[in-house]
């Protein structure tokens, strides 16, 4: 207990030491408690880190929110040293491999501008996906990386479709459209994601050709996802999200076919940059995949259109027709509640109150000075909410979700202060390549043992069923007739459970813990050196358990020196412990606090595990300071795994 | 509740509820059909293939019907994607025979996959599937034509007055049809796991007496066709040896969550999450793992070891496949890691009745489709010989059925280089010593804007299933033990396809009413200069 006694009185002082805030006509608000500032960054982060909650404390809760809101990030001035997806993922690609062709010889360079393309490298894929960690671990303009990540799993793209599976800028690039428009507006957002080449390719809009009178007809992919995914959804919704019916009690639908297929000759005419005369081809060293598409409009049905009842007019120039029917769809009433209800649930809550998102719903339709889509008005209004916010509220049964594997991941990186590995380099490459500094790595198939990674889900329909209900009364019971749901537990499958535990193995070097590194190698540096194989590793990342390890010592001898002593004594102080039982405890306790915000485990479960890390003879043998950190590790996945940490609400 | 009244029941939330088709209602089998679980003395097992996507089933399996289905309308109807009605020789022994697909002069994957197909009595596999076409010509595959997904019988002109399916050519919805097995209501559970619950696979005293591998297994993830009230599927990971690394200490894990009384309910599912992650990694992380080179002295049609890919590079770094693309493998890891666990199951296990799901991406081809289905089709029919050749290895070849499922079929008529969504498809069926070589069920007309064709005019070719899924579901159902009493449960829908009050005239035949004079095997006649 006394290191977590030690980390909570520091909060405190910082509090303390803050002055008010600078709006203040009412009374201010009391600094919030620890577990309301460690239930924000659960929301509105990749994972409270001890600074971070630290930041919440001392700024308050609305105050945090709005300094995120308004922050600055890579979007604001393109020269500035805060780094996009992709210009990280293209600066961690050169740095890796020098040599590699990444600017390939093709029309782009001939005329002049050549275009980066990650076909030269297997390991694009994963050059990205590091760029997405980094800015999940330490990017400062958290908030706005988060609701990214939420906007990814609405407006979905994945790498499964070529060339998207090695021309990774694409991804990174297209992350970086939903980071810039997180705060802004949601009709320039779609505007934007339906002419990326990412966006494109996934769903296949991306030279598609007007019907040539015979049997060709234009391709109605992207058209349809449109409307069932990314804007009005299947059927008409009230605007608490509940569903319109009809005389009969049915469902309304909110398209036909028809509309699909007039939608889907707007969606003709767009090709990538830079392919030339060769409209619509997709190659891996052809074209631009980090610029938007082109119109091009010989290829385009420049015919009326007529979609949910309104007329796109006859030869609109370029692109004019697309912008019109994004108009329609942004202007439909569905979209405030089916958009608004998902950010919800993929930010606070899987089963959130008509009530709720109603509020939420009445913001993307007027952000109170008469503006449409305003998401930054709606993401404030999502974590200021009553629901999202009051204790009481938020622990109400139907409330709150469960951890998204990935986000239960990041989140523990975060809380156990993640850092970059220093030194190491691609040994997949001809010759000698220079290690990097400050560069994390994530492989791309990471997703293998978690189940997810960004930008990474099976199809368009994301990682989980929106409407995933687990087998228990309660949610099969539901409320109002309606089933309740859990999207996020479709992952927690024993493939996806028994994953994590891998990734978070420090024995194996699986996860790279400093303590244990230099207690193996003497130093991080000699560890580095002698390492040559890092390219297949899962996860280059450095994590420190000192305030783990610190507890222990502390706890058992009374002194923070990494000399364990009394590990062994059967010894009992006045409340019957062994030193070491007491310091198993506090190790415990110091996980709390670190993971659960100073939650508690049950009882039963705590007594279940200090009896189990005390006695059992897998914590008996080797050094002092080797068990010590065994009992660490395993502490730390058993906790990771538990309905403790999982369990956000 | 009687009989009746469970109908009149299901009637109600048919005809009554719009929620229905959105949400709630989970529940609705759990206090119904408890009379005892039936008490299985041998071994059956289904298998669903689930190509994810919409599979493009008329370049699969090609209509070689009369009239409107004939090659000819399929091919006018087609356009720049037809598969030519050119006869292919299906043999196993491809090593030596050359690859069947592969005629001289074909360059690209694409000519390959149009170039020809294997021709039967009334249906052609495509070339890309020699050893599925073998299969076909052995009697121990079938093809199920134009099946989709229907709440009742419907034809053309009565297309606006009966009820269908909601959301049609929807993704989701439609693989959600698919699974609770009653196209109008998408969120009651799987049929899979009704059944699983209607047998009492939850029981120590149900069907597989308990086992923590239950009724139903899955290699690729959680779908709803496998959950229940009282259960859901194991899901693994086809690659995993083992469940939890180094020190972990299942049993402890085990009793760190069984949960307490009381409990918030996030919490108590996910205490039930890790509990089975717990029983299943006992199983997972020893006998499993002993299983993994179990067929490993098999070979497939390349005289390459079973299930292996041979895109993965072999000691002669000869290129088999001689195809541009690469298989993903999915197929291949999927249908062993099923062999294996039938074989585990079987032999060390005891179980009884096993439902395995897997599921293989990429079908959904709006583009690109003649270089991207050819590899899809290429693996589908080298996993599923390997898989049969695996069965027959163990002695369970009539004991054990394989069936596709997809989202539904795509448009006939084409949009420029891939197909769009659609509604009726075809099917492979396989194994479990039913009568195959047949087509089961009848072709379309496959005229755009034909008499099958959703559409009047400017038709795009979207089917109107001849089939209703949940008949072919009930024929898979009936083969594994499910009584015709029962079948209601599991397809609500499948009384308004049935003639009269019985049930099995809804079903299709799986044994051929009349003797054909025919000789299993009997090789096909082959065109010259194909070797």
């Amino acid at each position: 207990m006394v290191l977590s006694v030690a980390l909570l009185s520091a909060c405190n002082s910082d509090s303390s030491s803050t002055p008010p805030p600078l709006v203040s006509e009412t009374s201010p608000a009391p600094p919030p408690e620890l577990f309301e500032a460690f239930r924000l960054a659960r929301q509105a982060s990749f994972g409270p880190s001890t600074a971070l909650v630290s930041d919440i404390r001392r700024q308050g809760i609305e105050a945090w929110v709005d300094a995120q809101l308004n922050a600055p990030s890579a979007y604001d001035d393109p020269s500035d040293d805060r780094l996009s997806h992709l210009q990280r993922m293209i600066e961690l690609a050169v740095a890796l491999e020098p040599d590699a062709d990444w600017y390939p010889d093709n029309l782009a360079a001939a005329a002049g501008e050549p275009v980066f393309s990650g076909a030269a490298s297997r390991y694009s894929l994963h050059y990205q996906n590091s760029a997405w960690f980094e800015n999940a671990l330490q990017a400062p303009d958290q908030l706005r990386q988060r609701v990214a990540y939420a906007l990814s799993q609405i407006l979905v793209v994945s790498h499964s479709e070529a060339p998207l599976d090695d021309r990774a800028e694409a991804l990174a690039h297209y992350f970086d459209i939903l980071a810039s428009h997180a705060f802004g507006n949601f009709r320039e957002l779609i505007g934007d994601v339906a002419r990326s080449p990412a966006m494109g390719i996934y769903l296949s809009h991306q030279g598609n050709r007007k019907a040539d009178g015979g049997l060709t007809k234009p391709d109605e992919n992207f058209a349809r996802e449109l409307m069932q995914l990314f804007t009005i959804g299947l059927y008409q919704l009230n605007l608490d999200s509940t569903p319109k019916t009809d005389a009969n009690g049915q469902l309304v639908p909110t398209y036909t076919q028809d509309d699909i297929e007039e939608l889907s000759k707007v969606m003709t005419g767009w090709d990538l940059q830079f392919n030339g005369d060769n409209y619509g081809r997709i190659r891996h060293d052809e074209g631009s995949l980090i610029h938007p598409m082109e119109f091009n409009a010989d290829q385009h049905e420049s015919e009326e259109k007529r979609v949910l009842g309104q007329v796109i007019a006859q030869g609109l120039a370029e692109g004019a027709d697309l912008d019109a029917a994004l108009d329609i769809l942004f202007q439909h009433a569905n979209t405030a509640p089916f958009i608004s209800r998902q950010l919800i649930q993929r930010l606070v809550s899987s089963n959130p109150s008509p009530a709720y998102v109603e509020r939420v719903a009445s913001v993307f339709e007027n952000n109170g000075f008469g503006e449409r889509g305003d998401l930054k008005a709606v993401v404030r209004a999502i974590l200021l909410d009553p629901e999202a916010r009051d204790e009481n509220q938020a622990r109400q049964p139907q409330r709150g979700k469960v951890a998204e594997p990935l986000l239960a991941y990041t989140g523990l990186l975060r809380a156990f202060s993640a850092r970059p590995l220093d030194g190491w380099y691609n040994n997949k490459v001809e010759g000698s390549t220079p290690a990097v500094n400050g560069a994390y790595y994530f492989r791309s198939d990471f997703a293998w043992d978690l189940g997810q990674a960004a930008l990474r889900s099976p199809s368009v329909f994301n990682f989980y069923s929106p409407d995933f209900v687990p087998q228990d009364a309660f949610y099969h019971d539901g409320a109002d007739g309606r089933a309740l749901v859990l999207p996020e537990l479709q992952l927690r499958t024993p493939a996806n459970i028994a994953g994590m535990q891998a990734l978070l193995q420090t024995d194996n070097n699986s996860l790279l813990e400093v303590n244990r590194l230099i207690a193996k190698s003497g130093s991080i540096e000699q560890f580095v050196a002698d390492t040559d194989s890092w390219m297949n590793r899962d996860q280059i990342v450095l994590v420190d358990y000192s305030p783990m390890l610190e507890t222990f010592d502390v706890a058992l001898d009374g002194v923070k020196d990494g000399v364990y002593e009394g590990l062994d004594s059967s010894d009992q102080d006045a409340s019957r412990r062994t030193a070491r039982q007491r310091a198993i405890s506090a190790t415990l306790a110091t996980l709390e606090l670190l993971l659960l915000g100073n939650q508690v485990i049950p009882d039963t479960e705590r007594a279940a595990l200090i009896d189990y890390f005390d006695t059992d003879s897998r914590f008996r043998w080797g050094s002092e300071s080797e068990r010590v950190h065994k009992i660490v590790n395993y502490m730390v996945q058993y906790i990771a795994l538990s309905p403790d940490y999982l369990a956000r609400n | 509740m009687t009989e009746m009244n469970r109908r009149n029941f299901l009637q109600t939330l048919l005809g009554g509820s719009a929620l229905a088709a959105t949400g709630g209602v989970g529940t609705l089998y759990s206090g119904l059909a408890r009379a005892a679980a039936p008490a299985f003395d041998d071994y059956k097992a289904l298998v669903i293939v689930y190509l994810y996507g919409g599979n493009d089933a008329f370049n699969m399996t090609v209509p070689r019907g009369t009239g409107t289905s004939s090659h000819d309308t399929y091919a006018a109807s087609r356009g720049s994607v037809a598969i030519s009605d050119v006869i292919r020789n299906p043999g196993r022994d491809l090593k030596n025979s050359g690859n069947p697909y592969d005629a001289p002069g074909l360059m690209t994957d694409a000519q390959k996959y149009l170039n020809g197909l294997y021709q039967f009595d009334g249906v052609g596999f495509n070339a890309l599937m020699p050893e599925l076409a073998q299969l076909y010509a052995d009697k121990r595959a079938a093809v199920v034509a134009n099946v989709g997904s229907l709440i009742q019988p419907v034809v053309k002109e009565e297309l606006h007055s009966t009820p269908l399916p909601p959301f049609l050519y929807a993704h989701n919805h439609q693989t959600r049809a698919m699974e609770t097995g009653w196209a109008d209501n998408l969120s009651a559970n799987g049929w899979a796991g009704r059944l699983a619950d209607l047998w009492e696979v939850h029981q120590l005293s149900g069907v597989n007496g308990g086992s923590p591998l239950g009724l139903n297994v899955s290699f690729s993830g959680n779908s709803r066709l496998q959950t229940g009230s009282f259960s859901s599927a194991a899901v693994m990971s086809p690659n995993a040896q083992r469940l939890f690394t180094g020190n972990f200490n299942v049993d402890v894990f085990r009793s760190l969550n069984e949960g307490v009384d009381g409990d918030h309910p996030i919490r108590r599912v996910l205490h039930a999450a890790n509990r089975k992650t717990a029983d299943l990694s006992d199983i997972i992380s020893e006998q499993f793992a002993e299983t993994a080179a179990a067929f490993d002295d098999l070979n497939n049609s390349y005289g390459q070891k079973l299930f292996s890919n041979p895109d993965d590079e072999d000691a002669t770094g000869e290129d088999s496949l001689n195809l541009q693309g690469r298989l993903s493998g999915q197929a291949l890891r999927g249908l062993k890691a099923v062999a294996r666990m039938i074989k585990l199951s079987t032999e060390s296990l005891g179980l009884n009745r096993q439902i395995f799901y897997v599921g293989i991406g990429g079908f959904d081809n709006h583009s690109a489709l003649t270089s991207k289905h050819p590899l899809l089709l290429r693996e589908l029919s080298l996993a599923l010989s390997d898989f049969t050749t695996a069965m027959d290895h163990l002695g369970l070849a009539d004991q054990v059925m394989v069936g596709t499922l997809s989202d539904f079929g795509r448009t006939l008529g084409n949009n420029g280089d891939g197909t769009d969504h659609a509604w009726a498809g075809n099917n492979i069926l396989l194994g479990g010593g039913m009568d195959g070589g047949r087509v089961l069920g009848d072709w379309p007309d496959l005229t755009l804007s034909g008499e099958s064709d959703t559409a009047q005019r400017n038709g795009r070719g979207r089917l109107i299933p001849t089939t209703s899924v949940d008949q072919y579901l009930a024929t898979l159902c009936s083969w594994f033990g499910v009584e015709d009493d029962n079948m209601s449960d599991l397809f609500p829908n499948l009384q308004n396809f049935a003639t009269g009050s019985d049930v099995r005239s809804a079903y299709l035949a799986l044994q051929s009413s009349e003797e054909e004079p025919s000789e299993p095997g009997l090789p096909l006649p082959s065109l010259p200069g194909l070797g």
